[in-house]
């Protein structure tokens, strides 16, 4: 008898959702962005560098994508806001944010993006 | 002075400097740098107010001159001490700015601002500790209320005679988070009902139907303000120099050096100061909006309709601006952070309508529909429609083509609403204002000595038509001696006017002609015919690219009448003007097309040198005019025929 072959349990991939479909008052942390690098290094400058939390106050629809990183609010317009993926958090503390996604479920928010 | 960008830099910089300051250029770069003095024991500070900054390292060109300016590549501006200015509310940020400038060793000293609004939130400041932690001098400073700014000028005293030392530890990557531990303290009380206040104004002032609504009023609530309080001073400013004008005319003997000075000196820089009081309310009200966080926001309503045209929402500001004059409309372009963005939106401002054209569209639309007020108002509001729809397709094209690339991503950082600083905008207008005034006097005062002469030369000797009726003139002046009856009197002293004015009127056609201006515009007829033009339509399109305004004071002229201020009395003597072969002259398909080229093309050279001033080059000013003469004439061409295919010729 063929010794049975039994599949490693993968590990479950964090949440990444748009910025755009962050609702308002989610706090959340960049994941991973589709910019270009000179874009990208406009953001890290102005505090949104990959593994920073902030939260929503506007959500991005049909309108810019306002957040608060630190006690600063960044306006952006909802192109650039979509090309930024971020990783939602469940508890209000920032320090949570790594811990959350690793145990989070995989399937992207069904209820679209969200209003503010 | 290097700081983020809202911080109140800019404000401690007028504080320190208040109007001894100036705007530089420096060579190679397109940003620029203010710069002041002030004292301090006895010495004497220069400051460079060097534009906000997120990191030195970016590739924009704010980050650009920056680094040029700590490396001490700036022509005439090599610091001897740098003056770090951080936000309280956003140690952090400011600390990341500090360490990579403590990196070039440049002695250092910081202010802190905002200390007010952290403490509205909760957080209390060791300043002395911050001092011992970075090793520099660090101060509290309000640029706005004026504290600090002595300590602030003793700090950079300091620093200038400290042996500077480089920073081992901000190597750690824990470093700031341990310097904000150490120096701040206190619950920050994000979140609060400031907070909450800001979410809502945010969410009103960005939403898609009412931010729209909001700005608009505010936009309308601008323009309103500016020509109601604009009205009187340019009355006053035209009536000034027109008085100087005058006076010099009486007291100088007639000839070309009182024309040169009468007509081409005072006579043509008054056309452009006149706009002086339009540009200084245009730039104080902008200046206050900009301070209350307000315009932030509302470049993000406009965002959405302009970047389909590869402009970013801030140039609607500018766009908007030029309605008034192009003038301010292409200095106000310097909000607009991307220099693609900035440029495109400098080369199509001219195509909005300016103020200087509305004299010329009521002459034509009055012309083309004398008694249609109805087709009158909704032709003069096309008119408008198509400048808007000619500078937005014209940046589409440019943003595709000569200025394609990727517009810097739309993120924008939101300041916390507060009341404007009324003092910081007189400067900032103070500012703006001497650089308008130092172009006027130098480039546009040198195009208007060329235009001068290009009218004045060569002379036309005086027709003998003119000098009979000057002789009847005077003959009937004689006659007045032997009456007594005051009526009699006074009807021939008005017969004598009359007869003068006309002298006056054969004698500027005949110098129209003869000068070189008139020369130019004959020769070039060939190539306005193909619009309808005439000869003296054509010298009256040639003499408008001096300013707008001259095409009706020439073609009433050059047709043979005087000007007057009756609108319709000019219209109505024009539209019966006849061509050589007896045809009107101003038929509906060579107004038409007059109407469009009005519009479309540049004729203004002061533009052309804001634009060469703004862009630091004649290139783009040349490519501006290029265009925009092209497709005004594309377009006058196309509408002649479109008219004269409805049989209406």
């Amino acid at each position: 008898m063929a010794p049975v072959m039994t599949e490693p349990t993968p590990t479950p991939e964090p949440v990444r959702l748009p910025l755009t479909q962050l609702r308002r008052g989610d706090r959340a942390m960049v994941s991973a962005s589709s910019l270009t690098d000179d874009d990208k290094a406009v953001l890290r400058a102005m505090g949104l560098d990959e593994h920073a939390t902030f939260t929503v106050c506007r959500a991005g629809s049909g309108g810019p994508c306002i957040i608060q990183v630190d006690a600063m609010r960044l306006g952006l317009s909802p192109d650039l806001a979509r090309r930024i993926l971020t990783r939602p958090c469940e508890c209000p503390e920032s320090s949570c944010c790594a811990v959350d996604q690793a145990q989070a479920p995989t399937a992207p928010r069904a209820d679209g993006p969200a209003n503010g | 002075m290097v700081g983020n960008p809202n911080v109140g830099k800019t404000s401690l910089f007028n504080r320190l400097c208040g109007v001894r300051a100036k705007t530089a250029n420096f060579p190679g770069s397109t940003v620029e740098a203010r710069v002041g003095t002030c004292r301090s024991g006895g010495a004497e500070i220069e400051f460079v107010d060097l534009p906000g900054v997120y990191a030195i390292d970016l590739e924009l060109p704010e980050s650009k001159l920056c680094r040029d300016c700590l490396a001490g590549r700036l022509e005439g501006c090599m610091p001897e001490a740098l003056l770090v200015v951080v936000d309280a509310t956003n140690l952090a940020r400011g600390l990341r700015l500090f360490r990579s400038i403590a990196s070039t060793g440049r002695p250092l000293a910081v202010a802190v601002t905002m200390t007010d609004l952290a403490r509205t939130r909760g957080l209390s400041f060791d300043i002395a500790r911050l001092s011992a932690l970075l090793g520099v001098p660090c101060v509290e400073a309000n640029g706005r209320e004026g504290r600090g700014t002595d300590e602030v000028r003793a700090a950079v005293a300091s620093a200038r005679e400290a042996t500077p030392q480089l920073l081992a530890a901000s190597l750690d990557p824990k470093w700031i988070d341990d310097i904000v531990a150490a120096s701040i303290g206190g619950p920050n009380t994000l979140g609060t009902d400031t907070d909450r206040l800001t979410d809502r104004l945010d969410a009103a002032f960005t939403h898609p139907v009412l931010g729209g609504a909001v700005f608009l009023a505010a936009m309308a609530a601008i323009f309103v303000t500016i020509f109601w309080l604009a009205d009187i001073p340019m009355t006053l400013i035209e009536e000034g120099l027109g008085w100087v004008g005058g006076m010099v005319a009486a007291n100088m003997p007639e000839g070309d050096l009182t024309s040169l000075l009468v007509d081409g000196v005072i006579g043509g820089v008054a056309g452009t100061v006149v706009f002086l009081p339009q540009i200084c309310i245009l730039f104080f009200l902008l200046a206050l909006l900009e301070d209350t966080g307000y315009l932030a926001r509302a470049a993000f309503v406009m965002d959405r309709i302009m970047c389909r045209f590869g402009l970013p929402g801030t140039a609607f500001v500018p766009l908007l601006s030029s309605h008034a004059c192009a003038l301010p409309g292409i200095m106000s372009a310097r909000l607009i952070p991307d220099p693609r963005d900035r440029l495109a939106t400098i080369l199509v401002a001219p195509f909005m309508s300016c103020s200087a054209r509305v004299g010329v569209y009521v002459l034509l639309v009055t012309i083309l529909f004398p008694s249609s007020p109805l087709l009158a108002g909704l032709a003069f509001a096309g008119c408008y429609a198509l400048g808007a729809i000619a500078a937005l397709v014209t940046a589409a094209i440019f943003r595709r083509t000569i200025l394609r690339g990727p517009s810097r991503p739309m993120v924008l950082e939101l300041p916390p609403y507060r009341l404007p600083d009324v003092r910081g905008a007189l400067l900032t207008t103070f500012d703006r204002a001497l650089v308008f005034l130092k172009n006027a006097g130098t480039v546009i005062l040198a195009i208007c000595i060329v235009m001068w002469w290009l009218q004045a030369y060569p002379k036309a000797d005086t027709p003998a038509l003119a000098q009979e009726l000057e002789a009847r003139a005077a003959m009937v002046e004689a006659e007045t001696a032997v009456l007594s009856d005051t009526s009699s009197i006074e009807a021939k002293m008005a017969e004598s006017e009359a007869l003068r004015a006309e002298a006056e009127v054969i004698a500027a056609r005949a110098q129209q002609e003869q000068s070189f201006s008139g020369q130019i515009g004959r020769a070039l007829e060939p190539a306005f015919a193909p619009l309808g033009l005439d000869d003296r339509l054509t010298v009256a399109v040639m003499t408008s690219f001096l300013a707008r305004e001259v095409f009706r004071s020439t073609i009433t002229v050059l047709v043979g009448q005087g000007d007057s201020d009756d609108d319709t009395k000019v219209a109505d003597e024009l539209a019966q003007a006849t061509r050589a072969d007896g045809s009107r002259l101003f038929d509906p398909a060579t107004s038409t097309a007059l109407l469009v080229f009005y519009v479309l093309a540049l004729q203004c050279l002061p533009t052309l040198a804001v634009t060469r001033r703004e862009t630091g080059s004649w290139k783009w000013a040349a490519l501006q005019f290029v265009w925009m003469s092209s497709v005004a004439y594309l377009l006058a061409f196309a509408a002649r025929h479109i008219v004269l295919g409805f049989g209406l010729a």
